[in-house]
């Protein structure tokens, strides 16, 4: 099996991934090898597609990934939906296996979720309130679809379209002022070196998780499955404790390397997360199927007026 | 004063003339329109949309939905087809030009069975890109409101075309074309798993005898496989197309290995969906305009009085414009498709410069100045390495200006021994130049203010600089009319085709070296044998050269550059010097074969063969080691400007 890996290597997970290669290597008495690819795709979809033709057997993605498969996936990572740690592990038991069954009718098998990370507000001057980010175009680099943008545009911010690989030059020249992403991607982009102002406000949590193709799972001897399944779930659950450590790691050497962390008092983080609210209620038409988020929102309304 | 810039490849004399579709009447002519047209409305499209883009974003803060994809995708289908097109010209890059070196008699047989071997692997991509197509999209999956598989479809549709056309040309008689056309036999035997993939997606009932079938087919593939590997490769010698070797041994040794076959349309689809890629398409549009124009003649004359005074003069000037060019553009050879056609006037037609000497020159200076800043490479290796930017722009600043006054030295040596005379400074000569030519001489200038006041992306600069140049050749100057300008694009596209094809088709190489863990055996070799530090950086420097051979600088960085980071610190080498190190190596890769950039554009350009350039190149390329070398092995170049400023 050749597994490719959107996380890096040298990082915790890729040691994790490399007990999960041994622990099935042992558990099939040697049958199942699996070899782990950190280069040799271009981007996430590029790992999808590679999937999809059999040329790898096996991946580790994030959303960006997954939304291929299931554009709903990045439902869950809609602005100031979705607020807290807790809110995020109670939407995710109840809809994730909801989500793996769609993402199973495309021929992949979803052996766990893992979170990836919060996504924050990274910007080259101070920011705050939402006003302070209209003054400022704000990097849209598009692997979230056109949605997102669209949906900047009407609450009156100003999303500039640029690839990945143009983020970092576009902030520099100041064509782009701000960016969101989580404090993993914002470090091996190195966007923080000119985007040096973190906003200390939890914007949208991010999903990843571990696929196998449905043909290969087929393949491998049933007895041996429930095994297989247990072995990834540790390592998923491992990969979840994991992550927030990681996170809080990597802001602290980021602040070390000149990364201001800004307060935002409470009063304007209820103004974003109302004003997305209203942004959310006047949209029309998105990628999202309705049925989704009339669930997903459901499950928050359940979940806050019990708490 | 009217003489011709450019005279359109002069067609090799072995082959029949092109068919050009306004002579040629019934079916036959409606198909070359409609092939004609496809290509120039694409090429068109491309060069405007993201133009208009700007336009709206700045005045109306608006945009094209999903423009971006829309232009990556014309990219991807300007490249098959465009390819088809240059085909029909017979215009597609070898090694050798034809097969003249050969003794009569074996001409025409080594031309059949080019033919037949380029028709086998053609029909096997064929096969594979239709099977691509659909396994590796959704049906759903659209750009814009076009479905993705539509734009996919013009693979197969781009290889099966140039298929016939070498068909069409590999002889006059029956018998030889059949042998040329059994490749299509052979072809469709070597893509059996993608046809069986192709069959399981319509019927997935599919008989179990056809499982047994694929096994038997990939004990049987491997030890074929390597034979005509090792074919294809003599072939390539003999005047077979590079694309398709190229192309055709990576899927060699997909299906030796037992990969996808898939893996090469994926390949040639990642290289070409990409916000850089499209600045090469764009770049050559304006530099036929520009060359289609009288723009030539009024630089020629200015940087005649500019620069005449001193020896070696134009060469300095060359060079600069060169490097200004690669710096802020980060693609290399940009000089070579937007200025070569106008410098090859200033250097070799109007100045003291052999033939031999300019081409050679100006296939080397068109990767010049990939140390300076803004450059993407740089942008993009202190991503991958983890370390400060602006370190990087600080440390490779000396080492840059080393590579580039290499070059200019050259310029002025050769003047010197040559005795080229020098006219004084005419500084009336001057000031009609600049008046005449004040437009053109703009253009670096807008694309700066636009692109660094971060007004525009690099894509959309390009973009505006087609329109620009356009405007300017037909309102400003009347060079050009209107409808010259789908003229000058049908001319510019079988170029277009034939360098997007030979990069997108190699990439699968670079792709199978990486699924074979290549890299990472060598760098685990090298911690295990190596001490010494120098000898390090000689097997850094050796194994940075091969690279570059078959990979180019973006691959290369993304790839090859996190093996040897962690080796550099073992090593004890300066972060920042290793990047300039790998950058300043990857450098001659776009002048090293079988893969090199410059090579391929400037063979286009200047209309010679291939092995020609590579010997004209020679030269220069041994300068530029000789700075590599100094860079590499006196670190104070990178580390003194750090120290000062970093
Ligand atoms: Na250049
Ligand atoms: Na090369």
């Amino acid at each position: 099996i050749k597994l490719g890996s959107a996380a890096p290597d040298n990082s915790i997970w890729a040691d994790s991934l490399k007990e999960l290669a041994n622990e099935w290597h042992e558990i099939s008495d040697g049958q199942i090898e699996v070899k782990i690819y950190f280069a040799g795709f271009k981007d996430e979809a590029d790992l999808i597609r590679k999937m999809r033709f059999n040329q790898l057997q096996a991946g580790i993605v994030t959303g960006f990934g997954l939304q291929v498969l299931y554009p709903n996936v990045l439902a869950l990572s809609i602005p100031f939906l979705i607020q807290s740690e807790d809110e995020f592990e109670y939407v995710l038991d109840e809809i994730g296996p909801v989500m793996a069954e769609e993402i199973e009718k495309k021929g992949f098998k979803l052996l766990t979720w893992a979170k990836a990370g919060w996504v924050y507000f990274y910007t080259k001057k101070p920011m705050v309130s939402p006003m302070d980010m209209r003054q400022m175009k704000i990097a849209s680099t598009g692997s979230e679809g056109g949605d997102l943008m669209n949906a900047l545009k009407n609450l009156g911010f100003h999303p500039v379209k640029v690839s990945n690989e143009e983020v970092l030059p576009a902030l520099a020249s100041g064509m782009v002022e701000a960016v969101y992403a989580t404090p993993l991607a914002v470090a091996a982009m190195q966007w923080f070196g000119v985007a040096n102002n973190m906003a200390d406000m939890k914007v949208a949590p991010f999903l990843g998780g571990i696929l196998i193709s449905d043909r290969v799972w087929q393949r491998i001897p049933e007895d041996i499955r429930p095994q297989l399944m247990e072995s990834v779930e540790r390592v998923g659950n491992q990969l979840d404790q994991q992550i927030g450590e990681l996170e809080d790691d990597i802001i602290e050497q980021m602040k070390s390397h000149g990364l201001r962390v800004n307060d935002i008092p409470p009063e304007a983080v209820e103004e974003w997360k109302a004003l997305f609210e209203k942004g959310r209620q006047q949209s029309g038409e998105t990628l999202y199927s309705e049925e989704f988020m009339q669930r997903l929102e459901g499950l928050l309304q359940e979940y806050r007026s019990s708490n | 004063m009217e003489r011709p810039l450019f005279k359109l490849a002069p067609r090799s004399k072995t082959k029949s003339t092109p068919e050009s579709a306004s002579r040629i009447t019934g079916i036959k002519g409606v198909l070359l329109n409609l092939e004609n047209g496809i290509n120039y409305v694409s090429l068109f499209l491309l060069a405007l949309i993201p133009a208009v883009e700007v336009v709206l974003r700045t005045f109306f803060r608006t945009g094209i939905p999903d423009s971006s994809g829309y232009v990556y995708h014309l990219v991807f289908l300007l490249t098959f087809l465009g390819g088809a097109l240059t085909a029909r010209e017979n215009r597609h890059l070898s090694i050798v030009a034809g097969n003249e070196h050969l003794p009569e008699r074996w001409k025409g047989p080594v031309h059949i069975i080019n033919s037949h071997l380029a028709i086998a692997i053609l029909t096997a991509f064929v096969w594979s890109s239709l099977s691509f197509a659909l396994m590796a999209f959704d049906g759903s999956a659209r750009i814009g409101i076009i479905p993705i598989r539509l734009f996919i479809l013009f693979m197969p549709i781009g290889f099966a075309g140039i298929a016939l056309r070498i068909l069409w040309l590999s002889s006059n008689r029956t018998v030889p074309r059949i042998a040329a056309g059994l490749g299509f036999v052979l072809g469709t035997l070597l893509a059996f798993s993608s046809i069986y993939n192709l069959l399981f997606y319509f019927y997935p009932g599919l008989p179990l005898y056809f499982d047994t079938l694929l096994n038997q087919w990939f004990t049987l593939i491997a030890p074929v496989s390597l034979v005509l590997i090792i074919v294809l490769i003599v072939s390539a010698g003999l005047g077979n197309q590079l694309f398709v070797v190229l192309g055709g041994v990576a899927y060699l040794l997909f299906a030796r290995t037992g990969g996808a076959l898939e893996s090469i349309p994926n390949e040639a689809y990642t290289m070409l969906i990409s916000e850089t890629i499209p600045v090469i398409p764009l770049f050559t549009l304006a530099g036929f305009i520009l060359s289609e124009s009288k723009a030539g003649e009024r630089l020629v004359s200015l940087f005649h009085g500019l620069f005449a005074w001193i020896p070696g003069g134009q060469i300095v000037a060359a060079v600069l414009v060169s490097t200004f060019f690669t710096t802020f553009t980060g693609a290399s050879g940009v000089t070579i498709l937007a200025l070569g056609g106008i410098l090859y006037v200033v250097l070799h037609k109007e100045g003291p410069f052999t033939e031999k000497f300019t081409t050679g020159f100006l296939t080397a200076s068109g990767s010049v100045g990939f140390l300076f800043p803004p450059s993407l490479t740089i942008i993009l290796y202190a991503v991958v390495a983890r370390i400060s930017v602006v370190d990087m722009f600080i440390g490779a600043f000396i080492p840059g200006v080393i590579v580039m006054v290499t070059m200019m030295m050259i310029g002025i040596v050769v003047a010197y021994r040559n005795k080229v005379p020098t006219s004084p400074f005419n500084w009336r000569e001057v000031r009609q130049g600049l008046r005449e030519s004040i437009w053109e001489l703009l253009l670096p200038v807008f694309i700066i203010i636009f692109y660094f006041a971060g007004i525009t992306t690099l894509l959309e600069t390009a973009s505006l600089a087609v329109v620009y140049i356009a405007v300017i050749e037909t309102v400003v100057h009347h060079d050009l009319r209107l409808r010259d300008l789908p003229g000058v694009a049908v001319k510019a596209i079988p170029i277009i085709g034939g360098v997007l094809i030979i990069l997108a088709m190699s990439r699968g190489l670079s792709y199978y070296i990486i699924d074979a863990q290549v890299p990472n055996v060598l760098t685990e070799w090298i911690q295990q044998n190596i001490q010494s530090k120098i000898i390090f950086l000689v097997l850094l420097n050796i194994v940075l050269i091969i690279t570059g051979c078959f990979m180019d600088i973006f691959s290369a960085i993304m790839v090859v550059a996190p093996l040897v980071i962690p080796l550099g610190e073992v090593f004890g080498v300066h972060p920042v010097h290793l990047g300039i190190i790998f950058l300043a190596n990857l450098e001659l890769g776009f002048m090293t074969p079988p893969v090199g950039l410059n090579l391929f554009l400037s063979s286009y350009r200047f209309e010679k063969p291939l092995n020609q350039i590579y010997t004209n190149v020679i030269p220069f390329f041994v300068l530029q080691l000789v700075a590599l070398l100094v860079i590499t092995y006196v670190p104070w170049f990178t580390t003194v400007l750090l120290q000062l400023f970093g």
